[in-house]
Protein backbone atom coordinates (compact mmCIF):
# COMPACT_ATOMS: atom_id res chain seq x y z
CA UNK A 1 0.00 0.00 0.00
CA UNK A 2 1.47 3.78 -0.89
CA UNK A 3 2.50 5.32 2.02
CA UNK A 4 0.26 7.89 2.99
CA UNK A 5 1.04 9.59 6.41
CA UNK A 6 -2.35 11.60 6.90
CA UNK A 7 -4.33 8.43 5.84
CA UNK A 8 -2.44 6.19 8.06
CA UNK A 9 -2.52 8.54 10.94
CA UNK A 10 -6.14 8.94 10.59
CA UNK A 11 -7.20 4.92 10.48
CA UNK A 12 -4.61 3.93 12.85
CA UNK A 13 -6.11 6.63 15.71
CA UNK A 14 -9.60 5.66 14.77
CA UNK A 15 -9.31 1.98 15.21
CA UNK A 16 -9.31 1.19 11.79
CA UNK A 17 -6.64 -1.20 11.09
CA UNK A 18 -6.27 -4.44 11.42
CA UNK A 19 -4.48 -5.99 14.12
CA UNK A 20 -1.24 -6.92 11.88
CA UNK A 21 -1.61 -3.85 10.26
CA UNK A 22 -1.78 -1.88 13.68
CA UNK A 23 1.37 -3.52 14.93
CA UNK A 24 3.29 -3.28 11.84
CA UNK A 25 2.32 0.98 11.84
CA UNK A 26 3.21 0.85 15.39
CA UNK A 27 7.00 -0.25 14.28
CA UNK A 28 6.68 1.99 11.52
CA UNK A 29 5.87 4.96 13.49
CA UNK A 30 9.09 4.84 15.09
CA UNK A 31 11.15 5.20 11.96
CA UNK A 32 8.87 7.37 10.13
CA UNK A 33 9.33 11.17 11.14
CA UNK A 34 6.10 12.26 8.81
CA UNK A 35 3.65 9.87 10.19
CA UNK A 36 4.55 10.19 14.19
CA UNK A 37 4.41 13.84 13.84
CA UNK A 38 0.52 13.35 11.86
CA UNK A 39 -0.41 11.17 15.24
CA UNK A 40 1.07 13.46 17.23
CA UNK A 41 -0.75 16.51 16.21
CA UNK A 42 -3.84 14.46 16.19
CA UNK A 43 -3.82 13.16 19.44
CA UNK A 44 -2.98 16.13 20.69
CA UNK A 45 -6.00 18.02 19.26
CA UNK A 46 -8.33 15.15 20.57
CA UNK A 47 -6.66 16.14 23.47
CA UNK A 48 -7.77 19.53 23.11
CA UNK A 49 -11.33 18.81 22.01
CA UNK A 50 -12.16 16.30 24.82
CA UNK A 51 -10.73 18.71 27.61
CA UNK A 52 -13.89 21.15 27.29
CA UNK A 53 -16.75 18.37 27.67
CA UNK A 54 -19.00 19.40 30.45
CA UNK A 55 -22.13 17.58 32.11
CA UNK A 56 -25.19 18.80 31.09
CA UNK A 57 -26.22 21.20 33.99
CA UNK A 58 -29.30 20.00 36.15
CA UNK A 59 -31.22 22.70 35.29
CA UNK A 60 -31.34 21.29 31.21
CA UNK A 61 -32.34 18.23 33.35
CA UNK A 62 -35.11 19.74 35.03
CA UNK A 63 -36.49 21.24 31.55
CA UNK A 64 -36.22 18.73 29.66
CA UNK A 65 -38.61 16.32 32.25
CA UNK A 66 -41.04 19.39 31.77
CA UNK A 67 -41.00 19.44 28.20
CA UNK A 68 -42.13 15.49 27.89
CA UNK A 69 -44.32 16.26 30.82
CA UNK A 70 -45.92 19.46 29.20
CA UNK A 71 -45.93 17.27 26.04
CA UNK A 72 -47.56 14.57 27.61
CA UNK A 73 -50.00 16.74 28.50
CA UNK A 74 -50.49 18.08 25.24
CA UNK A 75 -49.87 21.37 26.64
CA UNK A 76 -48.61 23.69 23.16
CA UNK A 77 -44.93 23.68 22.99
CA UNK A 78 -43.09 25.96 20.48
CA UNK A 79 -40.32 23.85 18.81
CA UNK A 80 -39.78 26.02 15.98
CA UNK A 81 -38.73 29.26 17.45
CA UNK A 82 -36.72 27.80 20.29
CA UNK A 83 -34.16 30.79 20.83
CA UNK A 84 -37.32 33.05 21.91
CA UNK A 85 -39.32 31.15 23.68
CA UNK A 86 -36.85 28.04 24.64
CA UNK A 87 -36.30 30.13 28.07
CA UNK A 88 -39.37 29.33 29.72
CA UNK A 89 -40.74 26.15 27.39
CA UNK A 90 -39.16 23.76 30.06
CA UNK A 91 -41.42 25.99 32.78
CA UNK A 92 -44.67 25.31 31.06
CA UNK A 93 -47.10 23.53 33.99
CA UNK A 94 -45.79 20.41 35.30
CA UNK A 95 -48.52 19.67 37.86
CA UNK A 96 -51.70 17.67 37.36
CA UNK A 97 -54.69 20.24 38.00
CA UNK A 98 -56.09 18.80 40.95
CA UNK A 99 -60.03 19.21 40.87
CA UNK A 100 -61.22 17.82 43.96
CA UNK A 101 -58.04 19.72 45.90
CA UNK A 102 -58.97 23.02 44.25
CA UNK A 103 -62.92 22.74 45.00
CA UNK A 104 -61.53 22.17 48.85
CA UNK A 105 -58.84 25.38 48.77
CA UNK A 106 -62.31 27.46 47.51
CA UNK A 107 -63.98 26.20 50.42
CA UNK A 108 -61.46 27.15 52.67
CA UNK A 109 -60.36 30.28 51.03
CA UNK A 110 -64.16 31.96 52.07
CA UNK A 111 -61.57 32.81 54.83
CA UNK A 112 -64.71 32.55 57.59
CA UNK A 113 -64.67 36.42 58.32
CA UNK A 114 -68.24 36.93 56.55
CA UNK A 115 -66.30 38.98 53.85
CA UNK A 116 -66.00 37.81 50.28
CA UNK A 117 -62.54 36.68 49.49
CA UNK A 118 -61.21 38.70 46.04
CA UNK A 119 -61.59 36.43 43.79
CA UNK A 120 -57.87 36.60 42.72
CA UNK A 121 -56.76 35.93 46.20
CA UNK A 122 -59.34 32.75 46.30
CA UNK A 123 -58.61 31.50 42.98
CA UNK A 124 -54.23 31.96 43.69
CA UNK A 125 -54.60 29.02 46.61
CA UNK A 126 -56.99 27.19 44.98
CA UNK A 127 -54.47 27.10 42.07
CA UNK A 128 -52.08 26.52 44.84
CA UNK A 129 -53.89 23.38 46.34
CA UNK A 130 -53.98 22.20 42.73
CA UNK A 131 -50.97 22.64 42.34
CA UNK A 132 -52.07 24.06 39.17
CA UNK A 133 -50.31 27.49 37.59
CA UNK A 134 -52.26 30.31 36.10
CA UNK A 135 -52.03 29.37 32.69
CA UNK A 136 -50.24 27.80 30.16
CA UNK A 137 -49.13 31.59 28.51
CA UNK A 138 -44.93 32.30 28.91
CA UNK A 139 -44.71 34.64 31.41
CA UNK A 140 -43.43 38.25 30.69
CA UNK A 141 -40.16 38.04 33.47
CA UNK A 142 -38.08 35.13 34.62
CA UNK A 143 -38.48 33.63 37.77
CA UNK A 144 -36.93 34.97 40.25
CA UNK A 145 -33.74 33.56 41.68
CA UNK A 146 -34.23 31.76 45.04
CA UNK A 147 -31.61 29.28 45.24
CA UNK A 148 -30.39 30.94 48.42
CA UNK A 149 -33.20 29.63 49.99
CA UNK A 150 -32.75 26.38 48.10
CA UNK A 151 -35.85 26.87 46.29
CA UNK A 152 -35.88 25.22 42.82
CA UNK A 153 -38.31 26.68 39.74
CA UNK A 154 -40.35 23.75 39.20
CA UNK A 155 -42.69 25.50 36.71
CA UNK A 156 -44.26 28.55 35.58
CA UNK A 157 -47.28 30.04 33.92
CA UNK A 158 -49.33 32.58 32.95
CA UNK A 159 -52.98 33.66 33.11
CA UNK A 160 -55.48 35.55 33.97
CA UNK A 161 -57.45 35.87 38.09
CA UNK A 162 -60.76 37.98 37.68
CA UNK A 163 -58.74 40.46 35.02
CA UNK A 164 -55.71 40.39 36.61
CA UNK A 165 -52.77 39.20 33.82
CA UNK A 166 -51.02 37.33 36.57
CA UNK A 167 -47.68 35.06 36.43
CA UNK A 168 -47.30 32.43 38.63
CA UNK A 169 -43.35 30.72 39.67
CA UNK A 170 -43.81 27.38 41.30
CA UNK A 171 -40.69 26.57 43.43
CA UNK A 172 -39.63 23.31 45.60
CA UNK A 173 -37.12 22.94 47.71
CA UNK A 174 -34.82 19.43 48.70
CA UNK A 175 -37.59 18.99 51.53
CA UNK A 176 -40.45 19.07 49.17
CA UNK A 177 -41.99 21.84 50.15
CA UNK A 178 -43.59 24.37 47.86
CA UNK A 179 -43.67 28.09 47.56
CA UNK A 180 -45.90 29.30 44.23
CA UNK A 181 -44.88 33.48 43.30
CA UNK A 182 -48.23 35.13 41.39
CA UNK A 183 -46.86 38.48 40.33
CA UNK A 184 -49.02 41.04 38.60
CA UNK A 185 -48.85 44.65 37.48
CA UNK A 186 -51.78 45.66 39.15
CA UNK A 187 -52.33 45.50 42.94
CA UNK A 188 -53.66 42.19 44.62
CA UNK A 189 -56.82 43.30 46.35
CA UNK A 190 -56.35 43.27 50.25
CA UNK A 191 -57.87 39.65 52.00
CA UNK A 192 -60.58 40.02 54.46
CA UNK A 193 -58.98 39.78 58.02
CA UNK A 194 -55.29 40.37 56.66
CA UNK A 195 -52.81 41.26 59.22
CA UNK A 196 -50.53 43.94 57.84
CA UNK A 197 -47.19 43.45 58.91
CA UNK A 198 -45.94 47.22 58.11
CA UNK A 199 -47.47 50.26 57.10
CA UNK A 200 -51.17 50.39 55.41
CA UNK A 201 -49.93 50.36 52.18
CA UNK A 202 -47.19 47.90 53.00
CA UNK A 203 -47.34 43.63 52.96
CA UNK A 204 -50.14 42.02 54.63
CA UNK A 205 -50.63 38.31 55.65
CA UNK A 206 -53.07 35.85 55.87
CA UNK A 207 -53.84 32.01 56.79
CA UNK A 208 -56.33 30.91 54.36
CA UNK A 209 -56.60 26.64 56.08
CA UNK A 210 -53.37 25.52 55.52
CA UNK A 211 -51.86 28.16 53.01
CA UNK A 212 -50.32 31.21 53.76
CA UNK A 213 -50.67 34.33 51.93
CA UNK A 214 -47.86 37.03 51.49
CA UNK A 215 -48.95 39.99 49.85
CA UNK A 216 -46.38 42.83 48.96
CA UNK A 217 -47.69 45.88 46.80
CA UNK A 218 -44.32 47.37 46.28
CA UNK A 219 -42.07 47.38 43.86
CA UNK A 220 -44.47 44.84 42.63
CA UNK A 221 -47.69 43.35 42.87
CA UNK A 222 -46.85 39.93 44.42
CA UNK A 223 -48.28 37.21 46.62
CA UNK A 224 -46.49 34.35 47.85
CA UNK A 225 -48.15 31.60 48.90
CA UNK A 226 -47.36 28.62 50.50
CA UNK A 227 -48.24 26.14 53.33
CA UNK A 228 -44.83 27.01 55.42
CA UNK A 229 -45.54 30.34 57.22
CA UNK A 230 -41.69 30.66 58.02
CA UNK A 231 -40.79 29.91 54.23
CA UNK A 232 -43.10 32.35 52.85
CA UNK A 233 -41.80 34.95 55.07
CA UNK A 234 -38.21 34.15 54.24
CA UNK A 235 -38.94 34.14 50.56
CA UNK A 236 -40.69 37.39 51.03
CA UNK A 237 -37.52 38.97 52.71
CA UNK A 238 -35.48 36.99 49.89
CA UNK A 239 -37.42 39.17 46.99
CA UNK A 240 -36.89 42.44 49.12
CA UNK A 241 -40.43 43.00 49.96
CA UNK A 242 -40.85 42.36 53.78
CA UNK B 1 -41.77 2.11 24.84
CA UNK B 2 -44.09 5.00 26.86
CA UNK B 3 -42.89 8.17 27.65
CA UNK B 4 -41.11 7.29 30.55
CA UNK B 5 -39.19 4.86 28.29
CA UNK B 6 -37.97 7.65 26.33
CA UNK B 7 -37.27 10.11 29.31
CA UNK B 8 -34.65 7.69 30.67
CA UNK B 9 -33.13 7.00 27.22
CA UNK B 10 -32.82 10.91 26.77
CA UNK B 11 -31.26 11.36 30.18
CA UNK B 12 -29.14 8.61 29.76
CA UNK B 13 -27.03 10.38 26.67
CA UNK B 14 -27.82 14.05 27.65
CA UNK B 15 -24.39 14.73 28.93
CA UNK B 16 -23.14 13.74 25.07
CA UNK B 17 -26.17 15.94 23.36
CA UNK B 18 -25.57 18.23 25.53
CA UNK B 19 -22.14 18.62 24.56
CA UNK B 20 -22.49 17.81 20.86
CA UNK B 21 -25.22 20.72 20.99
CA UNK B 22 -22.42 23.14 23.04
CA UNK B 23 -20.11 22.19 20.19
CA UNK B 24 -22.97 23.06 17.07
CA UNK B 25 -23.74 26.36 18.63
CA UNK B 26 -23.01 30.03 19.59
CA UNK B 27 -23.81 29.85 23.34
CA UNK B 28 -24.57 27.67 26.12
CA UNK B 29 -28.75 29.02 25.72
CA UNK B 30 -28.76 28.61 22.54
CA UNK B 31 -27.09 24.43 23.55
CA UNK B 32 -29.67 24.01 26.00
CA UNK B 33 -32.71 25.20 23.15
CA UNK B 34 -30.96 22.64 21.00
CA UNK B 35 -31.35 20.06 23.23
CA UNK B 36 -34.92 21.01 24.34
CA UNK B 37 -35.60 21.13 20.54
CA UNK B 38 -33.96 17.77 19.97
CA UNK B 39 -35.97 16.10 22.98
CA UNK B 40 -39.46 17.45 21.72
CA UNK B 41 -38.77 16.45 18.50
CA UNK B 42 -37.22 12.88 19.10
CA UNK B 43 -40.26 12.81 21.55
CA UNK B 44 -42.30 12.70 18.69
CA UNK B 45 -40.85 10.56 16.56
CA UNK B 46 -40.27 8.04 19.68
CA UNK B 47 -44.34 7.64 20.10
CA UNK B 48 -44.01 6.67 16.11
CA UNK B 49 -41.64 4.19 16.08
CA UNK B 50 -38.66 4.38 18.75
CA UNK B 51 -35.02 3.59 17.01
CA UNK B 52 -33.01 0.97 17.62
CA UNK B 53 -29.71 3.05 18.17
CA UNK B 54 -31.14 5.87 20.66
CA UNK B 55 -27.70 7.05 20.90
CA UNK B 56 -26.96 8.33 17.31
CA UNK B 57 -30.73 8.54 16.70
CA UNK B 58 -30.49 11.85 19.35
CA UNK B 59 -27.39 12.48 17.75
CA UNK B 60 -28.87 12.83 14.05
CA UNK B 61 -31.97 14.86 15.30
CA UNK B 62 -29.77 17.48 17.35
CA UNK B 63 -27.23 17.76 14.42
CA UNK B 64 -30.25 18.61 11.68
CA UNK B 65 -31.92 20.93 14.18
CA UNK B 66 -28.28 22.26 14.31
CA UNK B 67 -28.16 22.35 10.06
CA UNK B 68 -31.31 24.06 10.48
CA UNK B 69 -30.84 26.60 12.62
CA UNK B 70 -27.58 27.70 11.24
CA UNK B 71 -28.72 27.53 7.86
CA UNK B 72 -31.48 30.15 8.76
CA UNK B 73 -28.75 32.76 10.64
CA UNK B 74 -26.49 31.69 7.51
CA UNK B 75 -23.50 31.34 9.75
CA UNK B 76 -21.82 29.01 11.29
CA UNK B 77 -20.98 29.40 14.94
CA UNK B 78 -17.72 31.17 15.72
CA UNK B 79 -18.52 33.34 18.58
CA UNK B 80 -17.27 32.02 22.14
CA UNK B 81 -18.61 33.57 24.87
CA UNK B 82 -17.43 30.97 27.12
CA UNK B 83 -18.41 31.99 30.49
CA UNK B 84 -19.83 28.61 31.88
CA UNK B 85 -16.56 26.97 30.37
CA UNK B 86 -14.20 29.24 32.80
CA UNK B 87 -16.18 27.87 35.43
CA UNK B 88 -17.01 24.10 34.42
CA UNK B 89 -14.54 22.66 32.00
CA UNK B 90 -13.07 19.49 33.05
CA UNK B 91 -9.30 20.02 33.26
CA UNK B 92 -7.53 17.20 34.81
CA UNK B 93 -7.01 15.64 31.47
CA UNK B 94 -3.57 16.49 30.61
CA UNK B 95 -2.74 17.10 27.65
CA UNK B 96 0.49 15.79 25.50
CA UNK B 97 2.95 18.63 27.10
CA UNK B 98 1.87 17.78 31.02
CA UNK B 99 0.06 21.11 31.13
CA UNK B 100 -3.49 21.42 31.91
CA UNK B 101 -5.73 23.72 30.14
CA UNK B 102 -6.35 27.14 31.52
CA UNK B 103 -10.37 28.10 30.99
CA UNK B 104 -8.95 30.76 28.83
CA UNK B 105 -7.29 28.04 26.67
CA UNK B 106 -10.74 26.07 26.97
CA UNK B 107 -12.55 29.30 24.86
CA UNK B 108 -9.78 28.87 22.51
CA UNK B 109 -10.65 25.40 22.15
CA UNK B 110 -14.48 25.97 21.55
CA UNK B 111 -13.35 29.37 18.55
CA UNK B 112 -10.99 27.11 17.17
CA UNK B 113 -13.60 24.40 16.84
CA UNK B 114 -16.09 26.97 15.52
CA UNK B 115 -13.73 28.25 12.88
CA UNK B 116 -13.26 24.74 11.16
CA UNK B 117 -14.82 23.62 7.97
CA UNK B 118 -18.35 22.24 8.24
CA UNK B 119 -17.45 18.96 7.61
CA UNK B 120 -14.65 19.17 10.11
CA UNK B 121 -16.52 20.50 12.51
CA UNK B 122 -19.57 18.52 12.80
CA UNK B 123 -16.58 15.72 13.22
CA UNK B 124 -15.34 17.27 15.90
CA UNK B 125 -18.53 18.22 17.38
CA UNK B 126 -19.56 14.53 17.00
CA UNK B 127 -16.69 12.39 17.98
CA UNK B 128 -14.84 14.51 20.44
CA UNK B 129 -17.25 16.58 22.16
CA UNK B 130 -19.98 13.96 22.15
CA UNK B 131 -18.14 10.99 22.03
CA UNK B 132 -19.44 9.03 19.31
CA UNK B 133 -17.98 6.49 17.63
CA UNK B 134 -16.20 7.04 14.19
CA UNK B 135 -19.41 4.43 13.04
CA UNK B 136 -22.00 6.04 14.74
CA UNK B 137 -20.65 9.69 13.26
CA UNK B 138 -20.22 8.15 9.81
CA UNK B 139 -24.08 6.87 10.29
CA UNK B 140 -25.57 10.31 11.54
CA UNK B 141 -23.87 12.65 8.94
CA UNK B 142 -24.52 9.98 6.01
CA UNK B 143 -20.60 9.53 5.22
CA UNK B 144 -18.13 6.47 5.17
CA UNK B 145 -16.04 5.91 8.00
CA UNK B 146 -13.09 6.67 6.32
CA UNK B 147 -14.21 10.00 5.52
CA UNK B 148 -15.28 10.43 8.92
CA UNK B 149 -11.90 9.39 10.24
CA UNK B 150 -10.09 11.60 7.45
CA UNK B 151 -12.18 15.05 8.21
CA UNK B 152 -11.75 13.93 12.13
CA UNK B 153 -8.27 13.90 11.95
CA UNK B 154 -7.53 16.90 9.61
CA UNK B 155 -9.89 18.93 12.23
CA UNK B 156 -7.62 17.72 15.35
CA UNK B 157 -4.30 18.56 13.67
CA UNK B 158 -5.85 22.03 12.66
CA UNK B 159 -6.53 22.27 16.59
CA UNK B 160 -3.43 21.75 17.62
CA UNK B 161 -1.50 23.97 15.62
CA UNK B 162 -4.09 26.99 15.82
CA UNK B 163 -3.37 26.24 19.82
CA UNK B 164 0.17 25.69 19.78
CA UNK B 165 0.49 29.12 17.30
CA UNK B 166 -1.40 30.61 20.28
CA UNK B 167 1.15 29.29 22.93
CA UNK B 168 4.11 30.81 20.63
CA UNK B 169 2.39 33.87 20.40
CA UNK B 170 1.19 34.72 24.16
CA UNK B 171 5.11 33.97 25.10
Amino acid sequence: MRHDPERDAARFLGGAMSPDDRAAFSGHLLRCPDCWSEVEQARRGRLLAESVRTAAPPALRDRVRGLVEADRLDVDVDVDEPARHGRWRWLLPVGLPVAAAAAVALVVALGGSGTPEPPSLRQAVADYSAERLPGAQLPEQRAPDLTALRLQPVGAGGGSYAGLDVDGFAYRDPAGRRVVLYLSDNAFPEAPGAEQLSDEDGPWIVRRGDVTVLCARLPHALLVVGEDDRLVRSTAQALGVL
Amino acid sequence: MDDGDFLDAFTEHLDRLHNLARGLTVSPQDAEDLVSETCLLALRGWRRNPPDDAAAWFATICLNAARSSYRRRAARPVEVTGEDWLLDRVDERADTAGSALSSIEAGRVREAVGQLPVPQFEAIALMDLGGYTAAQTAKIVGAPRGTVLARVHRGRKVLARVLADEREGDR
